[in-house]
């Protein structure tokens, strides 16, 4: 069989340079991560755009290739399939960030401190603003129209639904970590001290290990 | 997470095929695949094993620990061992699942194999079961569960976690319950002895 002729258009699509230095492969990994981390987290993490939008332009080249192939060109469909795999995993990402913003709008919606940056993308925070305005539409329509003098939700003292930071989570440790705090929340004097081996697996709540996560310490499994 | 995205995690591990065709190196996003030559054994990530399969353009290579003699060793231990043993592979169960569906043919004893899996994935849900009971009666913090495939977690998902959290919210409304009524015990008592 021929060489290949047209090989040459694909190596631009390779090798494209992040400021971290990672190649497409290690973002695509990256970003698989933080899939997994994001679906079984309870709460929302960090956002990692950066590797999503780098996979977009990935695929915008390489479907802009795939177009100068002649019909029936074996790599069209190899390529076609990775592309949609890429894509189910943006989405799927993406998604299960919006179902915590949907659920928990309210707290997300409390305004950004030092202590709690927003963990929320600008079309995230958009997004946002457009439910809560929605859901207090309806609410107004449905309901509030018809009662006696006016609500106001600041003077309340309900609190809202949060997410429930102290639900149980299965990790997998990927660095040794070497005297672990685990604060008994529930104040009847369980507490301990856990030293985490690499490779381990275990099971606590989320709440003593959300600061492990985001340094690559542990994942969520 | 659902079972399907479990595979759908598993297809990114390499296997080794047998090409019927030829066709120099292809540049995927994930990393380069090829060259292609035929007869020449290579690996490639199982989502393109598996198409190339079903275009009939390949032949897999069953991996080495999907064999009806290794696995019938991994249940014998299994079944001798109080913990969890390791498995030979990452994500077996859904490897395993996608190739005896797709070239049982070409296994020998695919049906045995199927069972004999079946019979190990049976075995280690029942010691999970009886794990959770003796990690909730002991109302412990945290759990240790090392050589626990994903999957597996994941069919236990909706039980421990949830079991869990509902002892601990029992345990926070006791505690804060426990509190209140000492504290009330503590200002009556006191109030008593004012009135000496």
């Amino acid at each position: 069989m021929d060489v290949d002729r047209t090989a040459d258009i694909f190596d631009d699509t390779l090798g494209e340079e992040e400021e971290e230095e990672l190649t497409a492969e290690e973002v695509l990994q990256k970003l698989e991560e933080a899939w997994v981390n994001e679906k079984n987290s309870p709460e929302l993490l960090e956002p990692k755009m950066e590797f999503v939008e780098c996979m977009l332009e990935q695929m915008e080249s390489m479907e802009q290739n795939l177009e100068t192939l002649k019909k029936g060109d074996l790599r069209i469909y190899v390529h076609k399939m990775e592309i949609a795999r890429i894509k189910f995993l943006i989405n799927s990402y993406l998604r299960s960030r919006l179902d915590k913003i949907q659920s928990y709008f309210y707290h997300y919606s409390q305004v950004p401190d030092a202590d709690n940056p927003s963990k929320l993308t600008k079309e995230e925070t958009e997004f946002l603003e457009k439910y809560q305005r929605s859901v207090g539409e309806l609410f107004q329509d449905i309901c509030f129209r018809h009662l006696q003098g006016s609500v106001d939700f600041s003077q309340t003292t309900m609190k809202p639904p949060q997410p429930n930071i102290e639900g149980a989570v299965f990790i997998n440790v990927l660095k040794s970590l070497r005297g672990l705090e685990i604060r008994d929340t529930a104040g009847s004097g369980r507490d301990e001290t856990l030293d985490l081996e690499e490779g381990d697996q275990h099971l606590m709540q989320y709440s003593g290990i959300s600061h492990l996560i985001e340094g690559g310490v542990v994942k969520l499994v | 997470m659902e079972p399907t995205e479990y595979e759908f995690m598993a297809e990114n591990e390499k296997i080794q095929i047998n090409p019927k065709f030829n066709w120099s190196t292809m540049t995927l996003i994930q990393g380069d695949v090829g060259p292609f030559k035929a007869g020449q054994l290579m690996q490639v990530p199982l989502w393109l094993a598996v198409m190339l399969r079903q275009e009939d353009k390949c032949t897999i290579e069953t991996p080495e620990w999907l064999d009806l003699e290794r696995l019938e060793e991994c249940r014998d231990e299994e079944k001798e061992s109080p913990t969890f043993t390791e498995m030979p592979a990452k994500h077996i169960f859904e490897i395993s699942n996608i190739l005896l569906d797709l070239t049982s043919a070409s296994i020998l004893n695919a049906d045995k194999i199927r069972s004999v899996l079946k019979e190990i994935f049976d075995m280690r849900q029942s010691k999970l079961r009886k794990s959770v009971d003796a990690f909730m009666q002991g109302n412990y913090l945290h759990a240790k569960i090392n050589n626990l495939q994903q999957i597996e977690l994941s069919n236990f998902r909706p039980i421990l976690p949830q079991a869990f959290d509902h002892m601990h919210r029992f345990n926070v409304a006791t505690g804060a319950a426990s509190r209140q009524a000492s504290i009330s015990l503590n200002s009556s008592r006191s109030f008593s002895m004012d009135t000496q």
